[in-house]
């Protein structure tokens, strides 16, 4: 019998549940409602990369978890099986989104960057006309976490324009006290990210909306090709869109000598 | 001062030649021999000022060097959809080659940009003596 497919369930809430430390304990929960591809630009626009020269040594600063952090204190619906020193469920207080430790928001920022490229299937269906990336992910099944492969995304081979507008995002940067004082700030480019995604996605595998499978990879008319574009990037998650593309670009730059 | 890489095209051309500059073969021999020399403060000193701008600045020389490149493939400018700064960073890109090929012309014989004045090819060792007679 072949295996159950499983698929990542993209419009339910976003669940993180922290193992407890000692058997007394419950399970802690952070719950956040669905995140927006707009959720997620706004995170990206606040997540800057610094670079300065510090005698021989290049300092490189990148903080994305703070910007993860703040979304996190600001879009929590609920925190379970957090208490006080008295005993008493944080639930209770008024203030209780800033009552979660910040261990556990900084936890739950990481878990949901937790999105990284992996092997394709070797029988998954060849199509010399698209480029598959295949990503894995942390996500909860349930009151468990899991790691979630097999997810797949399939995307038109990029055009030199996306290229450049690839390029042009990583390159531009600010200076900072003028030419001479080595230190750059590179904007980021979460948002060009996103948008090419919308543009060039044209299947994706393994995602659910509704309970059905989310767009489809079958043949399909134009029409419907378009629709089920519109579809992808209207429900995929904001950074499952990043990680594919950084994955696409990369492919797309491997150069010989 | 907040500054743009992308707007300062004099910076553009100057840390253009600082790149050309430091990818001669000439300039990584005399830091390899660094370890053993005897003015070795010195060079380390010119290693560390070797490239002297911020990060950004070498970025975008990068990104103007891949357009370059893209057009010369036969990309259109549309294609790549370039503005004035592009067009204007990619002339201070030429200017700082057009410099760097005054102060290191190749050798006749292998091809190997070496700096005014140096008796011998870094790559060969032609005599480049010979060569400019």
């Amino acid at each position: 019998m072949e295996p159950k497919k499983t698929y990542l369930a993209l419009d339910a809430e976003r669940v993180i549940l922290f193992k407890p430390k000692n058997a007394n304990e419950k399970t802690k929960k952070i719950v956040l409602p669905r995140i927006t591809s707009d959720d997620y630009r706004k995170i990206f626009a606040k997540i800057t990369i610094e670079t300065e020269k510090d005698g021989d040594d290049k300092v490189l600063r990148v903080d994305p978890d703070t910007p993860f952090v703040e979304f996190i204190e600001a879009k929590m619906l609920r925190a379970e099986g957090f208490t006080l020193r008295d005993g008493s469920d944080i639930a209770a207080h008024e203030n209780w989104r800033d009552l979660v430790p910040i261990p556990y928001k900084l936890k739950a920022g990481e878990i949901l960057q937790d999105v990284k490229t992996h092997t394709l299937d070797a029988d998954y269906p060849f199509d010399a006309r698209l480029v598959d990336v295949a990503l894995e992910a942390t996500w909860n099944d349930g009151e468990k976490m899991v790691r979630v492969s097999g997810l797949v995304h399939r995307f038109s081979v990029p055009s030199v324009k996306h290229q450049a507008r690839v390029r042009r995002a990583m390159s531009e940067a600010r200076t900072v006290g003028g030419s001479r004082t080595n230190r750059t700030i590179y904007g980021g480019k979460g948002a060009v990210m996103l948008d090419l995604y919308d543009e060039l996605i044209v299947a994706a595998d393994g995602y659910s909306v509704g309970g059905s499978p989310l767009g489809t990879t079958g043949s399909l008319t134009a029409e419907a090709l378009e629709e089920n574009r519109k579809t992808i990037a209207r429900e995929m998650d904001g950074m499952h869109k990043y990680r594919a593309v950084e994955a696409l670009f990369e492919a797309e730059e491997i150069e010989t000598a | 001062m907040i500054g743009r890489p992308s707007l300062d095209y004099q910076g553009i051309q100057k840390a253009a030649y600082e790149l050309f500059v430091a990818s001669t073969e000439d300039r990584k021999r005399r830091l390899r021999i660094s370890e053993f020399a005897a003015n070795r403060e010195q060079i380390e000193r010119e290693k560390n000022d070797e490239l002297t701008f911020p990060d950004g600045y070498y970025a975008r020389i990068w990104f103007l060097i891949w357009i370059m490149g893209m057009l010369e493939a036969g990309a259109t400018p549309e294609d790549l959809e370039l503005n004035a700064s592009d067009l204007e960073g990619i002339l201070s890109i030429r200017r700082a080659r057009n410099a760097f090929e005054r102060q290191y012309p190749d050798c006749p014989n292998c091809g190997k940009p070496n700096r005014v004045g140096n008796f011998k090819c870094t790559g060969c060792q032609a005599d480049l003596r010979a060569a400019r007679r």
